[in-house]
């Protein structure tokens, strides 16, 4: 294996890890997708993919959600996707956000990851996840208002125990 | 830009943030699939086909002239049954190599643990062929269920059953320390009919890698089907030579770096007593301890110990198995040197004998270089190593024995393992499923740092805690307050 492909790795593996995690729910096959990705990467060959990271994600959210509806046990599994902060608050709204995150329906946790964390323009995301260009902007809306929902009830239900 | 928009654009940023922040298990390059894996390349286009055999069949053409002499001497595929035919260079009646002889029990065959590295067995009547070649064939054709053979408690076999006249090794090439086995199959891929899923897949790579490297000398195998054709177990193409470390299921093979104990070289003469256990502390751990007749009296004057590692030479050393941990114990004495034979995977052996300058020498013969661990413990003073533990409750020199993963606990539970942290602190926290802090205490390893100690807390979860949380055990830095070491167990409380 050449230094390149370490490269690729050292590069990709993390972010397409972590991505991964946050839309399939299960550590176990996000870390199965991911290497399958990249080992489909690299049977495809570099040159042959035009942009590298975006073709990843696909790839790899493909992989999750097949192996999500193989083994359906996606709730049992996300009771122990960890995070981790500095203080118990931000630690608390990252946890919200991530159930938040795991309370929308497959393509939408896709798209919201590719657009805020893997920053893909709503051209790149219709054209790599064979979206309508003009749905993409009402998908993402959708989904953002439906987390700021569940995101907000999860605070206010926090607020009232403590 | 709309209010509207900009706040979805700050959400979609906290959430970003907070996807950027999941913990993950990160798997390094040298393990991932790109390396491990064995990558199939898309098909040449014609010219380039052209051009490759080409620049084959040249370096056949030269390889085979600057090699020929060391070729012909190399053995060739070997039918694990069958005998070489005379040829008119060689004596009308050959004589077989003398069988390899070793105090260890190398009538062995491995199965798979769920989440723990793979458990040898004893099987009578294999592995005593006179060639390595046939050992090694004999040892894999016991793994067919058919053979009769069945999985020890706690261990599975997904090696599938089918007619052994169908599936069966075809030939074995040994080249140096790695050995080539080709099956034949029934049908491409027929390996991993029983070992579907990554686990089941993994889990059979292992039965088939200890098993085929138990033979002494051999530390990688290339397993081929139906010709030389790579093999696949389900997802898994084993394309490239495996050794044990490759497949064993831990994060990291074990440190090749010495361990210090930092204690006294000089000093009275102590006498020292060892133990060893195998799966009693924690499933897939052995540990060797060493007892000295120190009390506590006087901690800072234990005798100095120091452990190395080192690559075993199974032919000149036989009791040593593939790596072996060697503990110098300095003005020490035992009075029962000699060597003892323990063939519990990963133990194979304990050798004791005087060492220079009246030190006391043991040498631990282990299967494979799983992570490894040394601790300091008092009244009496005692040294214990440590060797594996179930990989995913194990962080660098850090590991959390007790409960282990996925265990179902009550509210009041016991947590230990074995620590190597600053000032010997040691954080323990319990979180829910949402992440919420159920318990954060903090207790103290019996030593620090190089070698650890070991640490014990009990703690009571609130009466309203149940089903799933996960236990971390922590340190923190002292530098900056960040996570310096993490070990994260799912339990369920009932």
């Amino acid at each position: 294996m050449t230094d390149r492909w370490r490269e690729v790795y050292d590069r990709e593996y993390p972010r397409l890890l972590r991505a991964l995690v946050a839309i399939g729910r299960d550590p176990a096959a996000a870390e199965d997708a991911a290497q399958e990705a990249l080992v489909k990467a690299h049977r495809t060959g570099l040159d042959r993919i035009e942009r590298l990271s975006a073709w990843l994600l696909v790839v790899g959210t493909r992989e999750v959600f097949r192996r999500a509806r193989q083994s359906r046990r996606e709730r049992e599994v996300w009771a122990t996707v960890p995070e981790r902060g500095n203080g118990l608050d931000t630690v608390a709204d990252r946890a919200d956000l991530l159930e938040a995150l795991g309370q929308l329906p497959e393509r939408q946790r896709a798209v919201v990851v590719a657009r805020y964390y893997y920053g893909l323009s709503y051209d790149e995301i219709a054209e790599h996840f064979e979206i309508k260009s003009g749905t993409v902007g009402a998908t993402l809306h959708q989904a953002i208002e439906r987390l700021r929902q569940i995101h907000l009830a999860g605070r206010l239900a926090r607020g009232a125990m403590r | 830009m709309t209010d509207e928009r900009r706040d979805d654009e700050i959400l979609g940023r906290a959430l970003a943030r907070a996807v950027e922040t999941i913990d993950v298990n990160e798997t390094p390059y040298e393990r991932s699939r790109l390396v491990v894996r064995p990558l199939r390349r898309p098909m040449l286009p014609v010219w380039q086909f052209a051009a490759a055999a080409a620049a084959v069949v040249l370096a056949v053409a030269i390889g085979s002239w600057l090699a020929s002499p060391r070729q012909a001497a190399e053995p060739g595929p070997v039918a694990p049954s069958g005998s070489p035919s005379p040829t008119p260079s060689q004596p009308a009646t050959p004589t077989p190599p003398p069988p390899f002889t070793s105090p260890l029990d190398h009538q062995r065959v491995y199965f798979a643990r769920d989440g723990l590295p793979p458990v040898g067995m004893h099987v009578a009547g294999i592995g005593t062929q006179a060639t390595a070649e046939e050992r090694i064939a004999s040892r894999l054709g016991a793994l067919n269920p058919r053979s009769g053979v069945t999985p020890p408690s706690g261990a599975s076999n997904a090696y599938p059953s089918e007619d052994p006249a169908v599936l069966k090794v075809s030939s074995v090439r040994i080249q140096g320390d790695q050995a080539t086995v080709d099956f034949q199959l029934p049908a491409s891929g027929a390996m991993g009919r029983s070992a579907k899923g990554s686990a089941a897949s993994l889990g059979l790579a292992q039965q088939l890698v200890y098993t085929a490297t138990e033979e002494p000398g051999i530390r990688r195998v290339l397993f081929t089907e139906n010709g030389g054709n790579p093999m696949t177990i389900d997802q898994l193409v084993l394309d490239k030579p495996l050794s044990r470390e490759d497949v064993f299921g831990y994060a990291s093979a074990g440190s090749t770096s010495a361990a210090p104990g930092h204690g006294a070289t000089t000093g009275t003469t102590r006498t020292l007593i060892t133990r060893t256990t195998v799966d009693q502390v924690a499933l897939g751990l052995a540990r060797v301890v060493i007892e000295t007749d120190q009390k506590k009296d006087d901690p800072e004057t234990y005798p100095d110990f120091n452990v190395t590692v080192a690559q075993n030479d199974e032919s000149s050393n036989r009791v040593g198995g593939k790596w072996r941990l060697v503990v110098t114990v300095a003005h020490s004495q035992d009075r029962t040197t000699g060597t003892k034979i323990i063939d519990a995977t990963p133990l194979r052996s304990l050798v004791a004998s005087a060492g220079p300058s009246g030190s006391v020498v043991y040498e631990i013969g282990l299967d494979d270089l799983r992570p490894w661990r040394t601790a300091l413990l008092y009244d009496p003073v005692r040294f214990v190593i440590d060797i594996g533990g179930a990989p995913s409750s194990i962080f660098k020199v850090n590991a959390v024995y007790s409960p282990a993963p996925g265990a179902s606990v009550g509210r009041t539970f016991t947590v230990s393992g074995i620590a190597n942290n600053f000032e010997a602190n040691v954080v323990v926290r319990v979180r829910d499923s949402r992440g919420t802090d159920v318990f954060t205490g903090n207790t103290t390893a019996t030593n620090c740092c190089e070698p650890g100690g070991s640490f014990e807390l009990t703690l009571t979860l609130p009466g309203s805690v149940s089903g799933n949380v996960t236990l971390e055990v922590i340190e923190f830095s002292m530098r900056d307050g960040s996570v310096a070491q993490l070990i994260r167990v799912p339990l369920t409380v009932r």
